[in-house]
């Protein structure tokens, strides 16, 4: 076991009751990356992530993250250096205000009542909830209940986070305000696991892309090598973004040179222009 | 979460599935007055038999058991209850106490594994029952399992927050269940209200009655069973009560 490694999971299965849903599991997710999960609507992305802070347990097979066997550790445990963000925020809030939905965690792990208040007081700042403190989850937007719902577990500082589609359902101006959040915990040396359809939202902040289909890792590796592959991103029924997609049609046409590889609309631009230049 | 499978329906091809909702109600309303009449714990052991019986006619025993298998928990504190309680009546009262309870919920587990809610919903219907009510009926038993899987998301995100639902005293743990109840409740109540609209804009609660697709129909056999059901029901309840002279 590599010290670098957040997590680690080896050959791991895991069914519902008779169904199997993860089949021959392998990962390594090193401390510090940003690793996108990707795949179709019930691919098993959210049973995979289930096992990072022990909600589930391997049927064969082993998850260890950072260092610790989940099958042998108790997910309060596994909690406080795992946060784990579910896809629908309203399953997730507990308390009467904004402001106890964040301490409540804090409380739980046993923080001293002086750093719940400066965590509280951080996370509302951060995530622009300032206004909203003393105010009831429920009241809130689905875009503030949202950041809520992240805010309440990046408060506690764990060293991974986990975000099951933080973007499902989120318009355009709160999913820059998750894209600026991530940013930050980027900055602050987080390990991210994210679960997402969104190949827009993955192609500019992911380090590594898995892909999933039918309870099966079926590529994983640099986020340029996996997005650039058009069938293998078939393979897991996602759209390829936009502008691999258009450098694609380009090339095919002949417009542009097929060995130039083309990642942003920057790339595009000067690909054009040097092609139109010749 | 598996005693609430043994109340719901599965879908089987067995002569207890094949049977009209309305007759085999009629042999509940039996089973119930029967063991509610009398507190003989023969009575109630034939009847619990009885349903082991049809249990078997109805290819259901695994599931039934399930129900069963909880409801035991259940009747054992009746028992020890009755037994505190009522010390002056006996074990036999407190025997017969929680047979009682077992022979119902057999009973009734069994009508619900073999008995589609639309069915239900629509022989009651055809009973006269206002649409609202039977409606009412089917959307609850149909949301049993979304319900179960509503508590299992909400379980999983209050423990990867670091609650225990497991430890600590019980007044912790009751604190700690009410907390859980918040974010359900609330999505129910959201979920309910998204259903009625949905209804609402499909026509449900219009002017019009509407039509039967397939109207329920009752059998030869049905009726028999009907009759039978009422005549040994009559019996029973005579035999109670004393024959009128
Ligand atoms: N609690 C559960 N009980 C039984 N089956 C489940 C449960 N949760 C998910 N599944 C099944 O497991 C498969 C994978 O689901 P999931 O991990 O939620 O996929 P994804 O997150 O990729 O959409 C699906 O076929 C789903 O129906
Ligand atoms: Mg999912």
């Amino acid at each position: 076991m590599d010290y670098e490694d957040a997590i680690v999971v080896k050959n791991l299965y895991f069914s519902y009751n008779e169904k199997l849903v993860l089949k021959n599991i392998n990962l390594q997710i090193k401390k510090g990356e940003i690793v996108t999960i990707m795949g179709e609507n019930g691919a098993g992305k959210t049973t995979l992530i289930k096992h990072f802070n022990g909600l589930l347990k391997p049927k064969k097979g082993k998850v260890i993250v950072l260092g610790m066997d989940t099958s042998q550790t108790p997910v309060s445990q596994l909690a406080r250096h795992v946060g784990m963000v579910f896809q629908n925020p309203d399953y997730q809030l507990f308390a009467e205000t904004v402001e106890e939905e964040i301490a409540m965690a804090l409380r739980n792990f046993g923080f001293p009542e002086e750093k719940v208040k400066a965590r509280v007081e951080w996370a509302l700042k951060v995530f622009e909830l300032d206004r909203y403190r003393k105010r009831s989850p429920y009241l809130l937007s689905i875009g503030e209940r949202k950041r809520l719902s992240i805010a309440s577990v990046i408060s506690y500082d764990p060293p991974i986070v986990v975000l099951d589609e933080p973007t499902a359902g989120q318009d355009f101006l709160q999913k820059e305000k998750i894209a600026e959040l991530l940013f930050l915990l980027k900055q602050m040396k987080k390990t991210i696991v994210m679960v997402t359809h969104d190949v827009e939202f993955a192609i500019k902040r992911s380090d590594r892309i898995v892909l999933m289909a039918d309870g099966e890792i079926i590529a994983q590796g640099p986020t340029f090598e996996i997005m650039s592959s058009i069938e293998l991103l078939e393979r897991a029924r996602l759209k390829p973004p936009q502008i691999i997609e258009t450098a694609y049609i380009l090339k095919r046409k002949n417009i542009l040179p097929s060995e130039i590889s083309i990642f942003t609309p920057k790339d595009l631009v000067e690909a054009i222009a040097k092609n139109v230049d010749a | 979460m598996s005693m609430l499978e043994g109340f719901l329906y599965k879908p089987k091809e067995s002569p207890l599935h094949k049977l009209d909702p309305r007759s085999k109600a009629v042999i509940l309303v039996f089973y119930t007055v029967t063991s509610l009449i009398y507190l003989d714990p023969i009575v109630l052991i034939l009847l619990l038999l009885s349903v082991v019986l049809l249990s078997i006619v109805g290819k259901c025993v695994r599931e039934w058991s399930k129900s069963v298998k909880a409801t035991l928990t259940f009747a054992l504190v009746i028992f020890i209850l009755n037994v505190l309680a009522s010390p002056g009546l006996g074990y036999t009262y407190a025997l017969a106490m929680s047979l009682r309870f077992l022979s119902l919920a057999a009973a009734f587990s069994l009508y619900f594994l073999t008995t589609p809610p639309e069915a239900l919903a629509l022989s009651l219907e055809a009973a006269g029952l206002p649409r609202d009510f039977t409606l009412m009926l089917t959307l609850s038993l149909r949301f049993v399992p979304t319900l179960a899987r509503d508590l299992q998301i909400v379980t999983d995100a209050f423990r990867s927050r670091g609650l225990k639902l497991d430890s600590g005293n019980y007044v912790e743990r009751l604190y700690n269940f009410a907390k859980l109840l918040t974010p359900l409740i609330v999505f129910e109540i959201r979920r309910s209200l998204m259903i009625a609209e949905a209804l609402e804009s499909r026509g449900f609660g219009g002017a019009v009655k509407p039509s039967l697709y397939k109207p329920p129909k009752m059998s030869l056999i049905d009726y028999m069973i009907t009759a039978g059901g009422l005549v040994a029901l009559g019996v029973i309840v005579c035999y109670h009560l004393g024959f009128p002279q």
